[in-house]
């Protein structure tokens, strides 16, 4: 696993052609990319560098590795970001690239139960105070989640960032689901990304319970470069 | 007089001791403690010109050259040809500058229009530069009375070619007697002798062409023998035209001096000279090198020239009205050196040989030109038994400039010169340096002004042979800057120049300064001292290094030196490679290069950087300069502090207060803070990219029951800063509240380090209204 993580962050500075002269159309996801190449990586690290780069909100379901397995090497000139990512999919048995609430989604065409149990849970309110930080908002809804399961039980948040972190406005939802708030977290702040990891049976019970890895592209470019691509 | 010398002697010698001063070595690990320049005594000292004349409508000129770094009296007694002495009201000289006087204003009767000088000052020996220079602009003549002093001198013989190359040319050779016995001088030339009994301080001029019946072309050897001591006879030799102009001096030269059998000059011309320098057109000059057997064999002689063909070295010379050209530029880029042998000849005993070195380079082009030439001379017979004389003369006699032949390892080149340099009143001084070994050396050049100001341009290398010259003029033109960034002064039109070669006997020099509006022209060469005290120590730049791990620390050599009058030379790179080293590899690891190393830091602590050079020390003995052997070496170090992240402290509280986003029936606590890393001595890290991290657990009490953490990470800013969120939500806030106690360990990854560094552990409270700190 590390030395996949390691390969990865070794490719993205290895200086291959970025992409270039995004356009911005009304829909982000619509915004033709000029030139985006990626050689010798996975599919799921080329993802998440067509994320950075194009600054669209991005989220990744993964439910094995899949994501992993497929080697991509493309050179793709003057296509959408999101047709870009279904070229990234190609080779990658049985996913797609959706847009759902202005975010491209990654998905398995066939969802596993679990994850769309988690993800199609509702929130009946979701506050993101002012002054939060991406990874910030995310833990908050990691807090929402758990208290759904153990009402009963506190929980901590201990997170340490930047200084320089951007500030999301504060927003509030109800009755959102999961994968609303997700994508609605991810596409402030310049841009993020959230990965689903592959949720077990026992989730309900379990308390270190991951619901999805919330990262923003300003403040944890380096951290998106090290999500490891093992489920 | 015996006694006076043996005074001077013992004082030379205890002086020269003094000069080698050292402090004591190695106080700290690989250190070593720099030499300190230790100011030497000062002492009575004494210098005598040969010379001067104020007869025949000639004019003397003394010229009174104080290196030291402070006012320098000097007390001038004027001698006439009878020994009586009128001696001059003391005369203040400035530091670092020099006084001409007009012996004519001084003289208090006709009877002082002839004879010879004494100087005596207060300082070291040689500190103060002595010498006149004989002119009659009318006449278009001038030529040097130098100051001899007990080292020209190891024997009672002196030789000189004395060559008459004009019609109307005469020699002539003044004789003075310094000790306070009379002595006799036999002088002769070919089977011809004359001798001179001269009383103490009497000076007499012989005129050789007349007493030896000698005549255009001659070129003859001068022979003198006399029955005092080394030294109690001066001479200055000279050959004058008063009709064509010529005039020149001729060294009448010890051969008991003489260490090697090389000879070299440097700065002879050679055809048509730029337009620039002020000659006439057509000005063309050649330059006869006579050499002369004076030993009792045959000598086998190689006369080798060096040469710089399309521009100088150092500077370029500008045109007339100080603006640079293309051309010139063009031109100093094509500059090109090259070395040339000449000729080899047998020289019977007692015999001269013309070499005439502009005809080696005749083949040049037309636009070809020699801007700047030196000669080599080198024979297979003992020291002393070969002695030159050159002069650089134009087809019409009217310009002729002496280019001193000097034996490079005669005790008189010492490593350290000063000479006067003026660029006022239509005069230009050009410094001409020669290496004449076969390896490459460098000159360390330092200009001092009269009011104290100092410019020092970068070291020059010169290549094995080569001869350069440093025209002062367009050198000021050029607005170079100068090792420390210093600009030459605009408004500074004289002073001294100072030259240090670093390798003793490797080179001679000297200053010529021309005035052709009066077409005269003077060549100082005074040597200075012996460097034994000048090599400071070696240090490093910078001077320390500091920082976290994996960062790195570019450490370069420097040398400094004192010079043997205080003048400072410093940021001159070492003379040979050194070795690198450091003190604690877990602290510091080096990756050395010749001259310089790049220390990469890798664990917290101290420790220190060497470097480890050889230097050249030279040890005047009272008679020569040799170098120390075995080569001493001289540890440079900088100390180095490497400094780990120990643990965090909080900056300030940016805002705390109860959420309003917890989970429905939860209330909690929510607070975030400014941090700082503080490193292992208690310092702040301020240093930008510091990857943080964390690892948290539960302790006890736990009364809101926390299994699950959300943790993040982030990176410091420039100013080493960071932010640290906390919030907790739980059923048990606002009541009936508890206290979870949560243990937090930060990972410190400095940027470039290989290892991280867990923080001293926090200890984080958290209750329904607070959330704190280690307390706070």
């Amino acid at each position: 696993m590390r030395n996949l993580a390691l390969a990865f962050i070794s490719i993205l500075f290895s200086g291959v052609a970025l992409a270039q002269n995004t356009a911005q159309p009304a829909r982000p996801f619509d915004a033709v990319v000029a030139n985006f190449e990626t050689h010798g990586e996975t599919a799921l690290h080329s993802l998440l560098k067509l994320g950075i780069e194009s600054k669209v909100a991005f989220g990744i379901i993964q439910t094995d590795d899949r994501l992993c397995k497929n080697i991509v090497d493309v050179s793709i000139n003057d296509e959408s970001v999101l047709n870009t990512a279904s070229r990234l999919l190609k080779g990658t048995e049985g996913y797609r690239a959706v847009v759902r609430d202005g975010t491209i989604v990654i998905e398995p065409q066939m969802m596993p139960p679990n994850s769309a149990q988690v993800l199609n849970l509702v929130i009946d309110r979701y506050v993101a105070p002012p002054g939060s930080t991406m990874q910030e908002l995310g833990a908050y809804l990691r807090r929402s989640v758990y208290a759904l399961f153990h009402p009963t039980e506190g929980t901590m948040m201990e997170i340490l960032s930047g200084t320089n972190a951007v500030s999301i406005p504060p927003f509030e939802m109800h009755n959102a689901t999961v994968e609303q708030i997700l994508n609605r977290i991810v596409k402030e702040g310049g841009g993020g990304v959230w990965v689903l990891p592959p949720i077990p049976d026992d989730y309900h019970d379990k308390r270190d319970l991951k619901v999805a890895d919330v990262s923003s592209y300003a403040d944890n470019a380096e951290k998106i470069q090290k999500i490891s691509c093992a489920p | 007089m015996i006694f006076q010398r043996s005074i001077a002697l013992v004082l030379f010698t205890i002086a020269a001791s003094l000069f080698m001063v050292k402090t004591s070595p190695a106080q700290t690990p690989g250190n070593q403690s720099p030499k300190v320049w230790v100011p030497p005594l000062a002492t009575d000292q004494m210098t005598n010109i040969p010379y001067f004349t104020l007869r025949d409508g000639m004019s003397s000129v003394l010229t009174l050259n104080n290196d030291a770094p402070t006012s320098m009296p000097v007390t001038v007694t004027i001698f006439n040809v009878e020994g009586k002495a009128q001696v001059l009201d003391p005369i203040v000289v400035d530091p670092h500058s020099f006084k001409q006087v007009e012996l004519g204003d001084k003289i208090v009767s006709e009877e002082f229009s002839e004879g010879n000088i004494e100087i005596a000052f207060k300082g070291i020996p040689m500190e103060v530069g002595s010498q006149v220079s004989v002119s009659n602009v009318s006449k278009r003549i001038s030529f040097e009375s130098r100051e001899q002093d007990m080292m020209d001198f190891k024997s009672t013989n002196l030789n000189g070619i004395l060559s008459l190359p004009t019609s109307n040319s005469k020699g002539f050779l003044a004789l003075t007697n310094t000790s306070p016995n009379e002595v006799t001088v036999q002088v002769s030339i070919g089977s011809k002798n004359e001798s001179v009994r001269l009383n103490s301080r009497e000076t007499h001029l012989l005129k050789l062409s007349q007493d030896f019946d000698l005549h255009w072309p001659e070129a003859t050897i001068v022979k003198l023998q006399q029955d005092g001591m080394p030294g109690d006879i001066i001479t200055t030799a000279f050959v004058i035209d008063l009709k064509e102009g010529y005039s020149s001096s001729f060294a009448m030269v010890d051969p008991a001096l003489m260490r090697s059998s090389h000879l070299a000059g440097v700065h002879f011309r050679v055809g048509q000279p730029y337009s620039n320098e002020g000659f006439p057109p057509g000005t063309q000059f050649h330059s006869p090198l006579l050499l002369a057997n004076v030993g009792p064999k045959p000598v086998n002689a190689h006369v080798s020239i060096d040469y710089t063909v399309g521009g100088k070295v150092e500077s370029m010379r500008s045109k007339d009205e100080g603006e640079r050209t293309d051309k010139d530029e063009e031109r100093s880029n094509k500059d090109s050196f090259s070395t040339l042998t000449v000729k080899d000849l047998t020289i019977e005993p007692g015999a001269i040989a013309r070499v005439e070195l502009s005809e080696a380079l005749k083949n040049l082009g037309p636009e070809e030109r020699v801007t700047e030439a030196g000669v080599d001379v080198d024979y297979d017979t003992p020291p002393g038994t070969l002695i030159g004389h050159l002069v650089s003369v134009d087809e019409s006699g009217d310009y002729s400039l002496e280019v001193p032949i000097k034996d490079p390892s005669e005790p008189g080149q010492m490593t350290n010169s000063a000479y006067p340099w003026t660029i006022e009143n239509g005069t230009n001084t050009v410094v001409h340096l020669k290496n004449t070994t076969e390896t490459s050396v460098l000159a360390l050049v330092d200009f001092a002004f009269p009011g104290g100001g100092i410019y020092q341009p970068q070291p020059v290398t010169l290549k094995p042979y080569q001869s350069i010259a440093i025209d002062i003029q367009e050198l000021k033109k050029s607005g170079k800057r100068d090792v420390v960034g210093r600009a030459f002064p605009a408004d500074e039109t004289r002073g001294q120049i100072y030259w240090v070669q670093r390798t003793a006997y490797s080179m001679i020099g000297r200053a010529e300064e021309s005035n052709l509006t009066s077409g005269t022209a003077s060549s100082f060469s005074c040597n200075l001292c012996c460097d034994n005290y000048n090599f400071n120590r070696f240090f490093l730049i910078p001077g320390s290094g500091a920082g976290l791990p994996g960062a790195s620390t570019f450490f370069t050599a420097n040398e400094e030196y004192t010079n043997c009058t205080g003048m400072y030379f410093s940021s001159s790179a070492p003379q040979q490679p050194g070795s690198w080293s450091t003190t604690n590899s877990n602290v510091v690891t080096i990756n050395p290069g010749s001259y310089s190393a790049t220390a990469t830091y890798v664990g917290g602590g101290s420790a220190y950087v060497q470097g480890t050079f050889p230097y050249k020390e030279y040890d005047w003995n009272g008679y020569t300069c040799p170098q120390a052997f075995p080569q001493p070496t001289y540890t440079a170090v900088a100390p180095v502090n490497v400094r780990v992240p120990m643990s965090d402290r909080i900056v300030q509280t940016i805002t705390q207060f109860v959420p309003t986003n917890c989970p429905s029936g939860q209330s909690g606590y929510y607070r975030k803070v400014l941090k700082v890393a503080v490193d292992n001595s208690g310092f702040d890290i301020i240093v930008s990219g510091q990857a943080m991290s964390e690892t948290v657990s539960t302790s006890t009490p736990n009364d809101f029951g926390f299994s699950a953490f959300n943790i993040g990470d982030g990176v410091t800013d420039s100013s080493g800063h960071y932010n640290d969120t906390f919030s907790f939500c739980s059923a048990k806030c606002p009541t009936p509240g508890g206290t979870s106690v949560v243990n937090q360990i930060v990972h410190d990854k400095p940027p470039g380090a290989t290892s991280t560094y867990d923080l001293t552990q926090n200890t984080l409270s958290y209750t329904c209204n607070s959330i704190t700190v280690n307390g706070l």
